[in-house]
C-alpha cells in the first residue's frame, strides 16, 4: 500500500506570469501542461485524472477548462476552488489520488486570466453579502496585521520593504517572473501607498499564468527520470472568512499557516526546520504576509520576522532561501496558478535546474500557500530530492 | 377625536383651555453633519459673491434617512421602548417610491406593531406630520409617536440656493406621558396655491420661479396671517409668547417674517440656524424647536410655525419635566462638533453632481431582506453556553462551537477600536476607507468602515461610536448598514 511519500512529481511546467493579454485560458493551460508532459516526457493519452485549481468563474470553471485546452477527453477532472490555494489543493488531491492507487499517472494544473477583467486589485465580490464585508480589499485584509504585528513586536515599515527588495532581487533573474528589475529600500519605501503601510512595491501584482506538474509514483516515476521529487510532508488546514470578527484571533500570526506546518512537519519529521528547510515558497501576496509566515513557519522566532528579514536570514543564501523564484512579489500571482507554480519551483531547485537562482545544495524544499481574506486557508507541502 | 371648538372658514383650530388636547413633547433630538462647507469657498470656485457662514453637509454615505435616523437615535436614546409610531418628513426621501419611515422604524427597533407614515412634497409636511401624531396620541391610536424630518439637499451649482441650503435632521418624541412640553393650541390652514419651488417627478433638482416674488407675496403673508389667526385664536398675546419657531426658506425671509409680525425683540425669535447649517427645509422647524427647548424654562410658551403650501402652527408651553430630561446632543451637542471640508469638488461629488469612477456593486433585496434583523437594527447573537456576543448571527458559536444555543443580541452601539487599517484601492468618493475592527461594549467585536473622522486622528484604543450609514447602492437600491466613527 502506497503512502504519501510514495508520490514523486516528474515534470512541472509553468507559462511566463504578468499582463499576459496575448494569452486566453486555453493559451496559457495548453503551454503549462504541454511543457509539465514533455519535462515528464509524457504524452497526453498516459493521464488518468486531473485536477485544475481556479479562483475565480471569469477564469473558468468545472473540470472542461482542461481538458479543453489539452483535449483529454473521457477521464475524471476536477476543479479546486480554494482562494490563492486552489493550485495547491489540486496538487494535493492529485497526490491523494495517486497515494491511493486509483491512478498511475496524474495532471495537476491552475491558471488565473485576470487582466481581462480591467479595474485595480483583484476583483471582490463583497464575499457573499451585499454589505457586511464591504470596502475590505486584499491589501487591507492582510495590512490589518501590520498595527497589531507592529504595536506586540516593533514591526515597521522598513522591515516589510527588506520583504520586496528580497524577492525582486530573486526575481529579476527570473526569466518566467512577472518583472524583471530589482527594487530598493527607498524605492519601496517611498512607493505610492495602498493601504495602510503597504505601498505599491510592497504588492504582488495582478498576472496572468498558469503552471503544471506531472504526479505518478515513486516506483514509475524511476521510469522517466532519475531526478524526480518526492513528497517528504504536507498538511493543509481552513480557519475562517469571519476572522476580523473573531475574538480569539489576534493578527499576530496566521493560524491556517501555523496548523498546516504543524501537520507537514509531522509528517515530514521535521523539528528544526530552519536548519532542515533549504528553501521555502512563501505566500507573500503582501510583504507583511511574508513577515508574518516566515515566523508561524518556525523560520525564525515569533516576532523577529522583521528583524530577521532585514539581516538577511531569508536570502538565498541565507539560513532559508524564502522565494528564491521572486515569489508571488515579483514572480506574480495567478490565483489559481500560484500552489502548482510553488512546487514548478521547488521541483526545480531540487533537481538543480533553477538558472541564476539556484539555492546551492538544496535538498528539501516547500510550497506555502496561503488563501483567502487574511489567512482563511493554508497549504504546506514539502518536497525532497533525498531517495 | 376630541371636541374642540371649529370656527367658520378654512382655517381648524384646537385649543386646549379644556384640556382636549392630551398629547405632548416627550423628548427631543437633533442632528447636524459633521462636514461642512464654507459659503466662500463655494463661492470663490465660481468667481462669484459669497454670503459669510457656512453649510452643514451630508457625507457621502449618508442621506434623508440616515440623518434622520441619528436625529431619532438622539431622541429616544437609542431605546425604542414605548414608541408606538414613526413619521417621517422630507422633501429629499432616498426613495420616490418605497417608504422610508418604515426603514427607520426598523433600525430603530420599533415594535412592529407601530404606526408609520411618510410625509413630503413640502418642507411644511414637518409640522403637518407633527400634528397628526399629536392627533394619533389624542385619539388613543397610539402611546406616542416619533416625528423624524430630515432634509439631504442637493442644490443646483451656482446659485444662490446652493449657498443657502444646508442638511440636517430633528425629531420629536410626541406622547401623553412624561412630557416636557404640553401641546396648548393647533392651527392648521394652507397657502396660495403658488409655484414657488417644485421638482417633478424624474427630477433631481428643485426648480424655482422666483424666490423674491414668492417670499413677498406668498410666503411671508401666508405664514403672518397664519401665525396672527393661531394667537388670536388661542387667546394668547404676543407678550406671552416666549419663543417664536417660525421656519423660512432663507435667512432675509425669516428676518422679514419677524418683522411682519411686529417683533421687535430678536431674541424672541429661534435662530433658523442659516449661518452655520442652513436651510434645512422641513427638517429646520423641528431642529429649531430643538433649539429653543435646548434652552427653555418650564412655563415658557413656544410657538412653532412650519410654512410652504402648508401653513400650520402650534402652541407649546413647558412643562417642569424639562429638568429632568437626560441630556443629549441636540443642537449645541452638533454645531460645534464638525470638520470644514476643504474642496468644493468634493462637494460635488458627494452630491453626486460630477460623475466619478463608477462602483461596481452588486446587492439582493432577498438577502438584504433575509438579513434585515443583522443588518438595520443591528442584531448579533449571544450564545447561552459560553456567553459570547458576536457578530454576524451565525448557528455555531465561533467560540465554543455549540450549535443553535444563542438567542438574537442587540449590538451596543459603542465600543473601542482594536484594529484598523487605511484602505486606498477601493474605490471611494474620498479615500482612504478607514476599515475599523472595533470591540463594542457588549464585547462583540465587528468589522466596519469608519466614517466622519479626519485620517490622521485614528489611533488604537479611540472611543467610536456607531452611526448607521448607506454603503452603496448595487442593485439599483440603497444598501444600508452601519459604520464606526470617532464619538462625536
Amino acid at each position: 500500500m502506497a503512502d504519501l511519500k510514495d508520490v514523486a512529481v516528474i515534470g512541472v511546467g509553468a507559462t511566463k506570469f504578468g499582463e499576459n493579454y496575448q494569452w486566453g485560458v486555453d493559451d496559457m493551460l495548453t503551454i503549462a501542461c504541454f511543457e509539465a508532459m514533455e519535462d515528464a516526457g509524457i504524452k497526453p493519452e498516459a493521464i488518468e485524472a486531473g485536477w485544475i485549481g481556479i479562483q475565480y468563474p471569469f477564469t473558468g470553471f468545472s473540470g472542461a477548462t482542461l481538458s479543453d485546452a489539452i483535449k483529454t477527453y473521457d477521464i475524471p477532472i476536477t476543479h479546486t476552488e480554494n482562494y490563492c490555494v486552489s493550485g495547491l489543493d489540486a496538487f494535493r488531491n492529485a497526490c491523494l489520488a495517486v497515494a491511493s492507487e486509483q491512478f498511475d499517472m496524474v495532471i495537476a494544473c491552475g491558471v488565473e486570466k485576470i487582466t481581462d477583467q480591467g479595474g485595480r486589485g483583484l476583483p471582490t465580490s463583497g464575499f457573499g453579502h451585499p454589505v457586511q464585508m464591504s470596502g475590505l480589499t486584499a491589501p487591507s485584509a492582510f495590512g490589518l496585521a501590520f498595527p497589531r504585528h507592529s504595536k506586540e513586536f516593533g514591526t515597521t515599515k522598513e522591515h516589510l520593504a527588506h520583504v520586496a527588495v528580497k524577492n525582486h532581487f530573486n526575481g529579476a533573474v527570473n526569466p518566467k517572473a512577472h518583472f524583471r528589475r530589482e527594487v530598493t529600500l527607498e524605492q519601496v519605501m517611498k512607493a505610492p501607498i495602498i493601504s495602510g503601510p503597504l505601498g505599491l512595491l510592497d504588492c504582488c501584482p495582478i498576472s496572468d499564468g498558469s503552471a503544471a506538474a506531472i504526479i505518478t509514483r515513486k516506483d514509475i516515476a524511476a521510469k522517466y527520470r532519475d531526478d524526480f521529487v518526492t513528497i517528504k510532508g504536507m498538511g493543509f488546514a481552513t480557519y475562517t472568512n469571519l476572522m476580523m470578527y473573531d475574538k480569539n484571533f489576534d493578527y499576530l500570526a496566521w493560524r491556517p499557516t501555523v496548523k498546516a506546518a504543524e501537520k507537514a512537519y509531522a509528517m515530514a519529521g521535521i523539528t528544526d526546520p530552519p536548519n532542515e528547510v533549504d528553501l521555502a515558497e512563501c505566500h507573500d501576496c503582501f510583504t507583511i504576509t511574508e513577515i508574518l509566515n516566515v515566523e508561524d513557519l518556525g523560520f525564525c522566532k515569533k516576532g523577529d520576522g522583521g528583524p530577521a528579514m532585514a539581516e538577511g536570514r531569508f536570502n538565498i543564501d541565507g539560513q532559508v532561501a524564502v522565494n528564491p523564484s521572486g515569489g508571488l512579489k515579483c514572480f506574480g500571482h495567478p490565483i489559481g496558478a500560484t500552489g502548482v507554480r510553488m512546487v514548478y519551483e521547488v521541483t526545480k531547485q531540487l533537481q538543480g535546474r533553477a538558472d541564476g537562482r539556484q539555492r546551492e545544495n538544496a535538498k528539501v524544499g516547500m510550497a506555502h500557500n496561503l488563501g483567502g481574506l487574511g489567512g482563511v486557508v493554508c497549504g504546506v507541502v514539502i518536497l525532497t530530492n533525498e531517495k | 377625536m376630541h371636541s374642540a371648538p371649529r370656527p367658520e372658514g378654512r382655517a381648524t383650530v384646537e385649543i386646549n383651555d379644556q384640556g382636549v388636547i392630551m398629547a405632548g413633547i416627550v423628548a427631543y433630538g437633533a442632528y447636524i453633519p459633521w462636514l461642512r462647507l464654507e459659503r466662500k469657498l463655494m463661492a470663490e470656485s465660481w468667481g462669484i459673491p459669497g454670503a459669510p457662514g457656512e453649510i452643514a453637509i451630508g457625507n457621502f454615505d449618508e442621506d434623508a434617512v440616515t440623518l434622520a435616523v441619528e436625529a431619532s437615535r438622539d431622541c429616544i436614546a437609542d431605546d425604542p421602548a414605548g414608541v408606538g409610531g414613526l413619521y417621517f418628513a422630507s422633501t429629499t426621501a432616498p426613495y420616490a417610491e418605497k417608504a422610508s419611515s418604515t426603514l427607520i422604524a426598523s433600525v430603530l427597533d420599533l415594535a412592529k406593531e407601530s404606526m408609520t407614515a411618510d410625509f413630503g412634497a413640502s418642507p411644511g409636511c414637518a409640522i403637518a406630520a407633527l400634528l397628526s401624531a399629536a392627533n394619533a396620541v389624542d385619539s388613543g391610536a397610539a402611546d406616542s409617536v416619533l416625528v423624524a424630518a430630515s432634509e439631504y439637499q442637493v442644490a443646483r451649482p451656482k446659485t444662490a440656493d446652493e449657498q443657502t441650503w444646508g442638511d440636517g435632521a430633528g425629531a420629536v418624541l410626541v406622547g401623553k406621558d412624561n412630557v416636557i412640553a404640553e401641546i396648548k393650541g393647533i392651527y392648521s390652514s394652507y397657502g396660495d396655491e403658488s409655484m414657488g419651488t417644485w421638482r417633478l417627478p424624474a427630477e433631481e433638482l428643485k426648480r424655482e420661479s422666483n424666490p423674491r416674488w414668492h417670499s413677498a407675496n406668498v410666503f411671508i403673508p401666508d405664514i403672518t396671517t397664519a401665525v396672527k389667526e393661531a394667537i388670536a385664536k388661542f387667546g394668547v398675546g404676543p407678550e406671552d409668547i416666549s419663543k417664536l419657531v417660525v421656519m423660512a426658506p432663507d435667512f432675509r425671509s425669516h428676518q422679514q417674517v419677524a418683522k411682519a409680525l411686529g417683533i421687535k425683540d430678536p431674541s424672541m425669535v429661534q435662530d433658523a440656524l442659516f449661518a452655520f447649517v442652513g436651510g434645512c427645509g422641513a427638517a429646520q422647524p423641528l431642529m429649531m424647536l430643538a433649539g429653543a427647548l435646548e434652552e427653555a424654562s418650564p412655563g415658557d410658551k413656544i410657538l412653532v410655525a412650519g410654512g410652504g403650501d402648508t401653513y400650520d402652527v402650534v402652541l407649546l408651553e413647558v412643562t417642569d419635566r424639562i429638568k429632568d430630561l437626560p441630556a443629549r446632543r441636540g443642537i449645541k451637542g452638533h454645531i460645534g462638533s464638525k470638520h470644514n471640508l476643504d474642496s468644493y469638488a468634493k462637494y460635488l461629488s458627494y452630491k453626486d453632481l460630477v460623475p466619478l469612477e463608477p462602483e461596481d456593486n452588486s446587492s439582493s433585496a432577498i438577502q438584504m431582506w433575509r438579513d434585515r434583523k443583522s443588518i438595520l437594527p443591528l442584531y448579533g447573537r449571544k450564545c447561552e453556553a459560553c456567553d459570547l456576543v458576536y457578530f454576524p448571527p451565525r448557528r455555531v458559536c465561533p467560540n465554543c462551537h455549540a450549535y443553535d444555543k444563542n438567542v438574537d443580541w442587540k449590538l451596543a452601539r459603542k465600543g473601542k477600536l482594536w484594529n484598523f487599517i487605511d484602505d486606498n484601492l477601493a474605490p471611494s468618493p474620498e479615500p482612504p476607507t478607514t476599515l475599523t475592527i472595533t470591540d463594542l461594549d457588549d464585547g462583540a467585536r465587528i468589522f466596519l468602515q469608519m466614517t466622519d473622522r479626519e485620517v490622521s486622528s485614528t489611533e488604537l484604543g479611540m472611543d467610536v461610536e456607531l452611526t448607521f450609514r448607506k454603503i452603496h447602492d448595487g442593485g439599483g437600491f440603497h444598501n444600508y448598514f452601519w459604520k464606526t466613527r470617532p464619538v462625536r
